[in-house]
């Protein structure tokens, strides 16, 4: 584990409801976004990022988070997420609502399983020169928009399209990849 | 009611969207759907996103409310946050600890749902409603599968939990006919409208729209009650629910109207687009609302305004939820008269403005929800007959 995880976990052991805060202000948005994806439920979704949050806290002593915060986050969400669709007797195969939801919650792309990683790394190179500048500044160096708008001299504006239309393609191009096409 | 247990792709849910499945996949599908309630649920939801290309899924979070149910649901600890809670008011301590026995109750099965033994049982309300056609023939609605045929071509198909238009374009006229569907005490229903608009009615609502839309406007009138419109986007076309106070009028977009008679505001809630109100007495310049906005007109004064809210509360309803944010009980029990179909009185006016918080279900006997209530607040019902009366 990250030291700074390290750091921030134990302050959430000892009972540090700032920081706990802090975590959840941080990813109670991206979490849900990426929920949605698979449950297309937003009651459900926030329900169930709550419950994590509250997990995390009642049980903080139990908790074992081998690699980072962020990817306990995500991949705890995901289990969650894949429960649920089991008891609706629903498969996901060819990961495409797990791959719709890495690219809704709009977060850097490090923790996310390593073999999808790599599909969008290879998506990443069809996309055009600034698109994929922009793109990878944004989720692989994980820097803000506003500091992304700075380094390439353009407003935020432009920054905020060209990642939405990034985002489109990515989606599009990742499902072609599986022989589908996906409405977007 | 499980029978085989069939199993499916997401893969399957996206084509049908599209219209790409063979008659195999077609019938893997209903064997999958029909295996289960929940799994038609899940479907309709997924139905709902692709073939609306997700334009609903910008829903606003609310943080900050999302935060504060958390919050509430923390025991371990005890820092300024705890301390904080100590000070306040007793009745927020109550709130604090009925969130989370209606949490825990409510993830129990329904069996182990302690029930009162004074109380009878009254059952929820269910999905059925009176459709009133062009021609003043009477249908009941939610008594299971059939189809209808308007003058004008248009089908109408009658499942049990919905009504779904299809309009035949060659043979539309522009001159809409109009249906009515009158919602009662105890019920619920759904309707897709030709244009592919989702609309969700509540108890004690009536609700009037042309059977397809051939204007350069579509224009539909709720009469009384509450609806949740999720409108098909028309760039070309606007959308437009008439209210007995004033116009909303849309392009595409998911908002809630409730314009009760016994109630004395219209209440219209954005979650997610843009809305106008217009052609409002008084009032000439049309007014535009954002998502978590809520427009308040109160009928008596005529006087508007509009307030921050969390829009996803105004539309529990439609997910088979209650939700209470520090509603008064008149308020609440306003609602539970109209979906339970029960006669509330109150022996002690005061009671009526408590405070209550919390989610419940729709679909639990009306002892279930009094228990959760009585349990942490300061208030006793009774239970007789149809009637409750509340000490």
């Amino acid at each position: 584990m990250r030291i700074e995880d390290k750091i921030i976990f134990n302050e959430i052991k000892k009972g540090n409801k700032e920081v706990y805060q802090s975590l959840f202000d941080d990813y109670y948005e991206k979490l849900v976004a990426f929920a949605k994806s698979f449950l297309f439920d937003q009651h459900e979704s926030e329900d169930l990022v709550q419950d994590l949050f509250v997990y995390m806290w009642e049980h903080a002593s139990k908790v074992n988070i081998s690699t980072s915060i962020k990817a306990y986050f995500y991949q705890s969400i995901r289990n969650k997420c894949i429960n649920h669709l089991k008891a609706l007797k629903v498969k996901d195969k060819n990961n495409l609502l797990y791959m719709d939801g890495v690219l809704q919650a709009d977060d850097d792309l490090q923790h996310f399983d390593p073999k999808l990683l790599n599909e969008i790394m290879q998506s990443i190179e069809d996309l055009p020169e600034q698109m994929g500048k922009v793109f990878r500044m944004k989720m692989l160096d994980g820097l803000s928009r506003e500091k992304i708008a700075e380094e390439l001299n353009v407003s935020v504006n432009t920054v905020k399209t060209q990642l939405q239309r990034a985002r489109q393609r990515l989606r599009e191009k990742l499902l072609q990849r599986t022989g589908l096409l996906f409405l977007l | 009611m499980k029978k085989d247990i069939v199993s499916i792709d997401i893969e399957l849910i996206r084509k049908k969207a599209r219209h790409e499945l063979s008659h195999e996949e077609e019938q893997h599908l209903e064997a999958w759907l029909s295996s289960d309630k929940a799994n038609k649920a899940y479907y309709e939801k997924a139905q709902f996103y692709y073939k609306t290309k997700g334009v609903f899924n910008a829903q606003k979070i609310d943080r900050e409310h999302a935060w504060n149910m958390v919050a509430r649901r923390l025991k371990r600890g005890t820092n300024s946050l705890v301390k904080r809670w100590t000070v306040a008011a007793a009745s927020v301590a109550a709130v604090v600890a009925l969130v989370t026995l209606v949490t825990l109750v409510v993830k129990q099965p329904a069996e182990q749902v302690q029930v009162a033994q004074k109380v009878t049982a009254i059952e929820p309300g269910h999905r059925s409603a009176e459709l009133i056609l062009s021609n003043g023939q009477r249908v009941r609605l939610g008594q299971g599968s059939q189809e209808l045929v308007e003058e004008n071509g248009t089908t109408i198909n009658l499942a049990s939990e919905e009504a779904i238009y299809k309009a035949d374009d060659q043979k539309a006229s522009a001159d809409d006919l109009q249906n009515t569907i009158r919602v009662d005490r105890g019920e619920e229903f759904t309707l897709v409208l030709a244009d592919g608009t989702k609309v969700w009615i509540n108890s004690m609502s009536e609700l009037r729209f042309p059977v397809n839309f051939s204007k350069a406007v579509r224009e539909v009138e709720i009469l009384s009650g509450e609806a949740c419109f999720a409108v098909a986007h028309d760039q070309q076309r606007p959308f437009i629910v008439k209210t007995p106070g004033h116009d909303v009028e849309v392009l595409g977009t998911t908002f809630n109207v409730s314009c009760y008679k016994n109630d004395e505001a219209i209440e219209t809630t954005l979650v997610e687009g843009l809305i106008k109100i217009s052609n409002q007495k008084g009032i000439p310049e049309p007014i535009i609302i954002e998502p978590n906005q809520q427009y308040v007109f109160s009928k008596t004064t005529l006087d508007a305004n509009v307030r921050k809210v969390n829009a996803s509360v105004y539309m529990a309803w439609t997910q088979g939820r209650f939700i209470f944010e520090d509603d008064s009980l008149e308020s609440i029990f306003k609602k539970l008269e109209r979906w339970y179909d029960i006669d509330v009185f109150f022996i002690n006016n005061e009671k009526r403005n408590e405070s209550f918080s919390g989610r419940l279900p729709r679909f639990e006997n009306i002892d279930v929800i009094l228990n959760m209530i009585e349990k942490v607040s300061d208030v006793e019902f009774n239970l007789q007959d149809n009637t409750v009366t509340i000490k």
